[in-house]
C-alpha cells in the first residue's frame, strides 16, 4: 500500500467530494421540488398535465441517467441553450430524481386512508390546504424510508458525472490510475468517500424514522 | 308544535336522487331541519344514511331534487365549498383525527387557517371545549395516546370550534364499546340541551329516543316515517318500522 499516494492526493479527494455532494444535495433538493408538484398534479388529477406527469415519470425512470446526461450536455447546445457541466449534472439528478420522489411520494400519499381527506373538506379546508397541511405531513412521514433510499440511490448516480467531464470522486479517480497506475490506492479512497458520504445519511435516516414515528 | 312553521329554516332537502352507477341510494327524499332542532335518522344498513349525510356535507353530487342550507341552494356546487362546508360540522364513524397533529392542533387547525381567526382566541375557545367534553387534561397529546371515545369527543370539538349552523354525526359510536359509547352520547345529549342544530345517525335506540326531537325512519333511499319519539317507538305506522324495532327488542332477549 503506498500511503504516499494516499496522503498526497487526500486533499483531491475531499474536494471531489465536496463537489460530488454539492451536486447531489442540490439536484436532490430539485428532485424533492419536483417530486412534490407532480404529487399534487397527479392527486388532483389536473388535466393534460396529468398526462404529462405520467409520460415524464415513465421516461425519466426507463433511460439511464447517463444518456439523460448526453441529452442536456450534447443536446441542449444544439437547440441553442449552452450550460455549464454542474448545471448538466444538476438537471440530470433533478430529471431523474424527480420521477423517483413523486413515486414515492404517491405510494405514501396512497396510504393515507380517504377518510383524512374528507375530514379535512369537512372542516373547509382547500384542496391545497389539505394536501399541505393533512396528506403530505402524513405521506411524508410514510413514505420516509422510500425517500431516504430514493437520496442515497441518486448520491451514488452521481459517480456517472465525470463522462461530463466533472471533477467529481468517480473522475478523480479515474484521473489518477491513469496518471500513477495506482489502481488499489486510488479505487480504495473512491469506495472510502462514498462511504463517508453516505453512511451518516443512512444513519441519520434510520433516526429521523426512528422519530417521526407518531408518539 | 305551532310554532314550528315559524321558526328558521336551516336545512332544507327536497326530492333529493342520488345515483351510484345505476342504483339509487337516495329516492325521492325530502326533509327539513329547523333551528335548534335534532333530528335522528335510523334504518337498516345499507338505506342510504351515511350517503345522504356525505350529499349534505358536498362530499357526493346528487343526481336531482336540491339542497338548501340557510336558505342557499348548496347541492352540485363547483365553487366556494369550503364556505358551505364551514357551516356544517361533521364527525365521521371511524376516529378521524389527524394522527401527526396533538388533540389541541386538530381542533384550531381549521379555525386558524380556513376561517383566519387569531390563533389565542380559537386556543382559548377550545380549551372551554375541551373541558365542556372532560378532556382538559389531554390537550397536547396525540390522537394515538387516547381511547376511541376520546378521540370522538376531540373530534366532537373539532366540528364545534368551527361554530357551525348545523352538526352531522355519522354513527359516532358505532366502533367502540358501551363505556364508551356513554361518554360520547352524553356530549352529544348536551350539545341538544345547549340547542344546537343537529342531525344524527345512529344505531342506539335509548340514544336517540332521549336526544330526538323528530325521529326520520329510512328504507331503500327514501324516508318512510317521520315522527315524535314516542310515535315512533310506541306506534309505528309502518310495518317496515315495527319490523325493524323488533330486530333490537329480539338482540336485547338474547343478550
Ligand atoms: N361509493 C359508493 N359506490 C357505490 N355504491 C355505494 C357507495 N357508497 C354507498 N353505496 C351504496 O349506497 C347504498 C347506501 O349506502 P350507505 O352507506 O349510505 O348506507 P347506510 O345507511 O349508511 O348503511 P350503514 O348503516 O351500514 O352505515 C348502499 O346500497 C351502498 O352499497
Ligand atoms: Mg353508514
Amino acid at each position: 500500500m503506498d500511503y504516499e499516494f494516499i496522503i498526497k492526493f487526500l486533499p483531491l479527494y475531499k474536494n471531489a467530494a465536496i463537489l460530488t455532494l454539492k451536486i447531489g444535495i442540490i439536484g436532490i433538493i430539485f428532485a424533492i421540488i419536483i417530486g412534490l408538484a407532480l404529487t399534487i398534479i397527479t392527486f388532483y388529477q389536473v388535466p393534460v398535465l396529468r398526462n404529462i406527469t405520467k409520460f415524464y415519470i415513465e421516461l425519466s425512470r426507463n433511460t439511464p441517467l447517463l444518456i439523460q446526461l448526453f441529452f442536456i450536455y450534447y443536446g441542449l447546445p444544439k437547440v441553442g441553450i449552452s450550460i455549464k457541466a454542474e448545471m448538466c449534472a444538476i438537471l440530470g439528478l433533478a430529471f431523474l430524481g424527480g420521477s423517483y420522489m413523486a413515486e414515492t411520494f404517491r405510494s405514501g400519499i396512497e396510504a393515507i386512508d380517504v377518510i383524512q381527506k374528507e375530514s379535512a373538506y369537512s372542516l373547509g379546508f382547500s384542496k391545497l390546504q389539505t394536501i399541505i397541511y393533512i396528506i403530505l405531513p402524513q405521506a411524508i412521514r410514510v413514505s420516509l424510508h422510500g425517500i431516504i433510499a430514493n437520496i442515497i440511490f441518486l448520491l451514488k448516480e452521481t459517480s456517472v458525472f465525470s463522462a461530463i467531464s466533472i471533477m467529481d470522486l468517480m473522475f478523480t479517480a479515474k484521473d489518477l490510475i491513469g496518471i500513477y497506475y495506482n489502481t488499489i490506492e486510488a479505487l480504495l479512497m473512491l469506495v472510502l468517500f462514498y462511504l463517508i458520504i453516505l453512511l451518516p445519511i443512512s444513519i441519520i435516516g434510520i433516526l429521523i424514522e426512528r422519530k417521526m414515528k407518531y408518539v | 308544535m305551532l310554532d314550528e312553521n315559524k321558526k328558521e329554516v336551516i336545512l332544507e332537502i327536497s326530492h333529493l336522487h342520488k345515483k351510484y352507477d345505476e342504483n339509487f341510494a337516495i329516492k325521492d327524499l325530502s326533509l327539513k331541519l329547523h333551528k335548534r332542532e335534532v333530528v335522528v335518522l335510523v334504518g337498516s344498513s345499507g338505506c342510504g344514511k351515511s350517503t345522504l349525510l356525505r350529499c349534505i356535507n358536498l362530499l357526493e353530487d346528487v343526481q336531482g331534487g336540491e339542497i338548501k342550507l340557510c336558505g342557499e341552494t348548496i347541492s352540485n356546487r363547483k365553487s366556494n365549498l369550503s364556505e358551505i362546508r364551514q357551516k356544517i360540522g361533521m364527525v365521521f364513524q371511524n376516529y378521524e383525527l389527524f394522527p401527526h397533529k396533538n388533540v389541541l392542533d386538530n381542533i384550531i387547525l381549521a379555525p386558524i387557517k380556513v376561517q383566519k381567526r387569531k390563533k389565542e382566541e380559537v386556543i382559548e375557545d377550545a380549551k372551554v371545549l375541551l373541558k365542556r367534553v372532560g378532556l382538559e387534561g389531554k390537550a397536547y397529546s396525540m390522537p394515538s395516546q387516547l381511547s376511541g371515545g376520546q378521540k370522538q369527543r376531540v373530534a366532537i370539538v373539532r366540528a364545534l370550534c368551527m361554530n357551525p349552523e348545523i352538526l352531522l354525526f355519522d354513527e359516532v359510536t358505532a366502533s367502540l364499546d358501551p363505556e364508551m359509547t356513554r361518554e360520547v352520547l352524553e356530549v352529544i345529549l348536551e350539545l341538544a340541551d345547549m340547542g344546537k342544530t343537529m342531525l344524527v345517525v345512529t344505531h342506539e335506540m335509548q340514544f336517540a329516543r332521549a336526544v330526538a326531537d323528530r325521529i326520520v325512519f329510512m328504507d331503500e333511499g327514501s324516508i318512510i316515517e317521520a315522527t315524535i319519539p314516542e310515535d315512533f317507538f310506541e306506534s309505528p305506522n309502518s310495518e317496515k318500522v315495527k319490523a325493524f324495532l323488533d330486530t333490537f327488542t329480539y338482540k336485547q332477549k338474547r343478550k
